[in-house]
């Protein structure tokens, strides 16, 4: 007992860096693995305030930008709105399952393969996780870590992130993956041949997915049947410029509450 | 013992936000570089091992909570910080045995060979516990030569600013 006792006294360094190292470890499994609450995540308030005092000077910079984007959405959904009569809109627009929340990135990322965002917005703004985040122009990812005043969001430029989506003109689905090439293009996988799928056909979020039906996601720019010949090799140039897309919104679904309540009553019976 | 406690904290502060705020946004194509790694490489050679374990842990998970990484981060300093004794040895021989090394003045090949070999291995854990698939080994090799030529450089600019302002 005393050998063992001074044998491991005299390896204390090694066995302290080996417990170390598995706490890196099991931190690293842990956030590779989907669906799993993320502990070491930057949507606290100390990374969180810090990278948004840093943003407000990137924010001064890019006002003009933004100010355009705002105006070009505003007239896009003024002409939207003109062809309809306002009486049964108003009347249809309170049954509409979904809300949105505005936020601002305050810490963007797309160089690497495991891309990260950071919002100012949190558990008390009501974002949840696995909420969609949209800008005027296209989708950004879906969030994945809460924290009380901010969130951080699983690009689609990540290798893990899986969208599903549909072709605009057949509705045909598969899923927006991302293989890590190149922060300009991402794929749709297992589109099936019977999709007649073209150059320059636009890509729009589907029914399944937990954002709205139909938000633009980007337009098909390679499509070729892969080694099997039965699924497409499709490449798609995303609408959005994931280097640079400051205010976004975050897409609460009403009725996942209800549904997933459904699921588990019917569970339960 | 104190004042040395207060201006390791300090350097350990400063490194992670200098990290954070400046060298993660001086990005060239798609290679950052990690500067933050000299903490480790220029903790004091006379101190407890066991401290410097723990603070390289520390250093890294605070990075990791700012890059939402996991671990990965903590996992690539505590390993250099294991490994940092045997590299000091390889690399400034009979000298470290007598614990005088004093890093604005020995040879500057040492000095870069000491440098190199710990950038290296740290990123090379970085990258390759980033992906965590063995596929993508390309993009992790890749971009462990090309970081580690940057972070190596712009460390010995700081390292040899920072020195002569010293004297």
């Amino acid at each position: 007992m005393q050998q063992v006792i001074s044998y491991l006294l005299k390896k204390k360094n090694f066995l302290f860096f080996i417990l170390l190292l598995s706490i890196s470890l099991v931190l690293t499994i842990q956030s590779h693995s989907f669906h799993k609450s993320k502990f070491i995540s930057a949507a606290n308030d100390v990374t969180g305030g810090l990278y948004e005092s840093v943003n407000h000077v990137n924010e001064f910079v890019n006002l003009d930008t933004y100010n355009e984007r705002l105006l070009k959405e505003n007239a896009r959904l003024r002409k939207e709105l003109s062809n309809f009569n306002f009486n049964s809109v108003a009347n249809e627009l309170k049954n509409v399952p979904y809300e949105f929340i505005p936020a601002k990135l305050i810490q963007n990322s797309f160089h690497k393969k495991n891309n990260i965002l950071v919002i100012n917005k949190g558990a008390i703004h009501g974002v949840t996780t696995d909420m969609g985040v949209i800008t005027t122009n296209g989708i950004v990812g879906v969030i994945e870590s809460v924290g009380e005043n901010f969130s951080t969001v699983l690009s689609v430029l990540h290798i893990q992130s899986q969208i599903n989506v549909q072709l605009k003109k057949t509705n045909h689905i598969g899923s927006l993956v991302w293989d890590g090439e190149t922060p300009f293009k991402v794929q749709v996988a297992d589109i099936t041949k019977v999709a007649s799928i073209k150059v320059n056909d636009t890509i729009i979020t589907g029914n399944y997915s937990i954002f709205p039906q139909g938000i633009n996601v980007g337009k098909v720019v390679r499509a070729e049947l892969d080694q099997t010949q039965n699924y497409f090799d499709v490449d798609v140039k995303l609408f959005n410029d994931m280097s640079n897309i400051g205010y976004v919104y975050v897409v609460k679904n009403k009725a996942l509450k209800e549904i997933n309540e459904l699921l588990i009553q019917g569970q339960n019976e | 013992m104190n004042k040395e406690l207060v201006l390791r904290t300090l350097f350990f502060i400063l490194l992670v936000l200098l990290q954070v705020l400046v060298f993660s946004n001086m990005r060239i194509g798609a290679y950052v570089p990690y500067v933050y790694v000299l903490f480790v490489i220029l903790f004091p050679i006379k101190s407890d091992r066991y401290i410097l374990l723990l603070s390289s842990f520390l250093l890294g998970l605070s990075l990791d909570f700012f890059f939402s990484s996991g671990g990965v981060h903590a996992a690539a300093c505590t390993i250099i910080a294991y490994l940092r004794p045997q590299v000091l040895k390889f690399s400034f021989g009979r000298s470290y045995e007598f614990q005088t090394i004093k890093f604005s003045k020995v040879p500057i090949a040492a000095k870069i060979a000491y440098f190199s070999i710990l950038i290296v291995i740290h990123h090379l854990v970085l990258f390759l516990l980033e992906t965590f698939n063995l596929s993508f080994i390309g993009y992790s090799l890749k971009n462990t030569l090309f970081s580690s030529i940057y972070t190596l450089l712009l460390s010995l600019v700081l390292v040899t600013l920072f020195s002569k302002r010293k004297e």
